[in-house]
């Protein structure tokens, strides 16, 4: 099994860069479907009712939820805990080892789904594939960065941005497979996770066919490293993973991943409701909506992390923060004067720049941290992620309904869900204002004896 | 130019277009078009709704997911 090492992919001279961003993007846009779970959700709750959940026989909504839920968690768990294997390893090993965790999971859930066992979806979806969404969501992030160190933010930008666009091709295969599998008032549910589990795989050992890391002493034709950086914000020393942590750049940025990402889910998570309730449009067009910001959302990762290599890291952040400040106080006086267009306009910049948020930030732990263990130290981080993914939709959608059931009107029960997520991007922005350099005494001595 | 480097962008980019495009037509309605449907290429429209469905009481509860995917959007 030596061909998965990392020293058995050590590109030969002459090999383009260029050919490494779709091995990325191919992983990135397997495991991105996570994102598409809900199209099972309902399916799911109906496998012996057929046409309608019937009551202490079928799985509920939540039961079923806790399967994505659980997925969450484990990304952000093993991306953490792996991170440091996954940069010895290397992005071939890492991917082979995502696919089979990943694929893996969807084949037991279809077991799981044949003989209407939630356990077998919890352990399968949620634990195995979790493991799978971790491993592969940092697989490529660290030697993205290093066969690009002239543009890391358009690098990691690319694969990012393969992670958003899962949800774009994840939901509506789901979708079609299950409409094709469809028999007997049976969903098709079963038959769909084993097709798309076979489909990925092949998509996924793809891209760990192709990856390729760079040799240590390659640069980009053309380009010399800056002898000492003119910019203060770009650390010219190496920082471990373990030390990482241990510094307060970490948990800031930290704390500006999880605020940046727990307001974007406050649109996210209730957009197709929030607009039939504001605008009170049909069930259709709500989705179609969703749609739309899906394509924001994928567009937003590659666009904004690519214009983060010319404004900075820091100055990217603040664009987010403040624009997104007050594009959520522009959501209310949207709803109040009735303008449709204003509002979808102004959650589709906010939606990109979500994307641009998980994007960026790989590019911006390599400005304080270096290269050296920027794959283990951006798995930590996305703990962030998982906390705000899990803890955030519950709350922020649990006010809305709270806002219904006490006579607010509907078309103004989202705003004070605005007005929370204000509060997260000050918090978010504040945090990224106190980033400075990290102390030279955090610095690995010598990065190559690790 | 490589060729294999345009195979591998080839590769994938066609299930990416596919997905854009599948979005941008369950966009459609929010410019108060139809979604078109392409058997075996976009996805199905939902079937029509029961005209006698006994009443449930209560709805059912969306589960929090950050980027709900586009479900079916075409008109019945």
């Amino acid at each position: 099994m030596s061909f998965l090492d990392r020293e058995s992919i050590v590109a030969k001279p002459g090999y383009s860069r260029w050919m490494f961003p779709p091995a990325a993007i191919a992983v990135q846009m397997c495991i991105g479907q996570v994102y598409s779970f809900s199209v099972f959700s309902k399916p799911l709750t109906q496998l012996i009712g057929k046409t309608e959940s019937i009551k202490g026989q079928d799985w509920t909504i939540p039961q079923v939820g806790w399967i994505y839920s659980l997925a969450l968690i484990l990304l952000g768990l093993s991306a953490a805990i792996f991170g440091k294997w996954v940069e010895r390893s290397g992005p071939r090993k890492t991917m082979v080892a995502s696919a089979l965790c990943f694929c893996g999971g969807l084949w037991i859930s279809a077991i799981g789904v044949a003989y209407h066992q939630l356990w077998l979806l919890y352990l399968g979806y949620g634990l195995v594939g979790g493991i799978g969404l971790g491993l592969g969501y940092i697989a490529p992030v660290s030697t993205l960065i290093k066969w690009f160190p002239d543009r890391p933010g358009m690098a990691t930008g690319f694969a990012i941005m393969g992670f958003g666009s899962g949800a774009l091709i994840g939901g509506p295969l789901a979708n079609l497979l299950m409409s094709h599998f469809k028999h007997g008032g049976s969903a098709g549910v079963g038959e769909a996770l084993l097709c798309m589990g076979a489909i990925y795989i092949v998509l996924m050992l793809f891209g760990a066919l192709i990856a390729r890391v760079p040799a240590p002493d390659w640069k980009p034709e053309g380009w010399t490293p800056p002898a000492t950086s003119t910019n203060t914000m770009i650390t010219s020393g190496s920082v471990s993973a373990d030390q990482a942590i241990k510094t307060p750049q970490f948990w800031l940025l930290w704390l500006v991943l999880c605020m940046n990402v727990s307001a974007g889910i406050g649109i996210l998570g209730q957009a197709s409701l929030m607009t039939q309730d504001m605008f009170g449009v049909t069930a259709a067009v709500g989705t179609g909506f969703v749609g739309l910001l899906s394509i924001f959302n994928m567009g937003g990762r590659f666009l904004w992390s690519s214009t983060s290599d010319l404004t900075g890291r820091k100055g990217v952040y603040l664009i987010y923060f403040l624009l997104g400040i007050g594009l959520y106080l522009t959501i209310p006086y949207a709803q109040r004067t009735g303008s449709q267009v204003l509002f979808v306009a102004v959650c589709c910049v906010i939606i990109s720049m979500y994307g641009g948020g998980f994007a960026t930030i790989p590019a911006y732990l390599r400005d304080m941290f270096g290269t050296y263990q920027v794959g283990a130290i951006h798995g930590r981080l996305i703990t962030a992620w998982s906390l705000a993914a899990v803890i955030g939709p519950q709350t922020l959608n649990n006010i809305s309904v709270y806002n219904k059931e006490h006579g607010v009107p509907k078309a103004e029960a989202y705003n004070s869900v605005m007005y929370i997520c204000v509060g997260l991007l000050l918090v978010g922005c504040l945090a990224n204002l106190l980033v400075r350099p990290v102390n030279p005494k955090h610095y690995v001595a010598d990065p190559a004896k690790g | 130019m490589n060729p294999r480097i345009l195979l591998y962008w080839l590769v994938i980019s066609l299930p990416l277009c596919w997905g854009v495009a599948q979005s941008i037509n369950s966009a459609l309605p929010l410019f108060g078009m139809k979604s078109v449907y392409i058997p075996g290429f976009t996805v199905p429209p939902p079937a029509p709704a029961k005209p006698a469905a006994a009443p449930t009481g209560k709805a059912e509860p969306v589960p929090a997911n950050p980027v709900p995917a586009p479900a079916p959007t075409a008109t019945p």
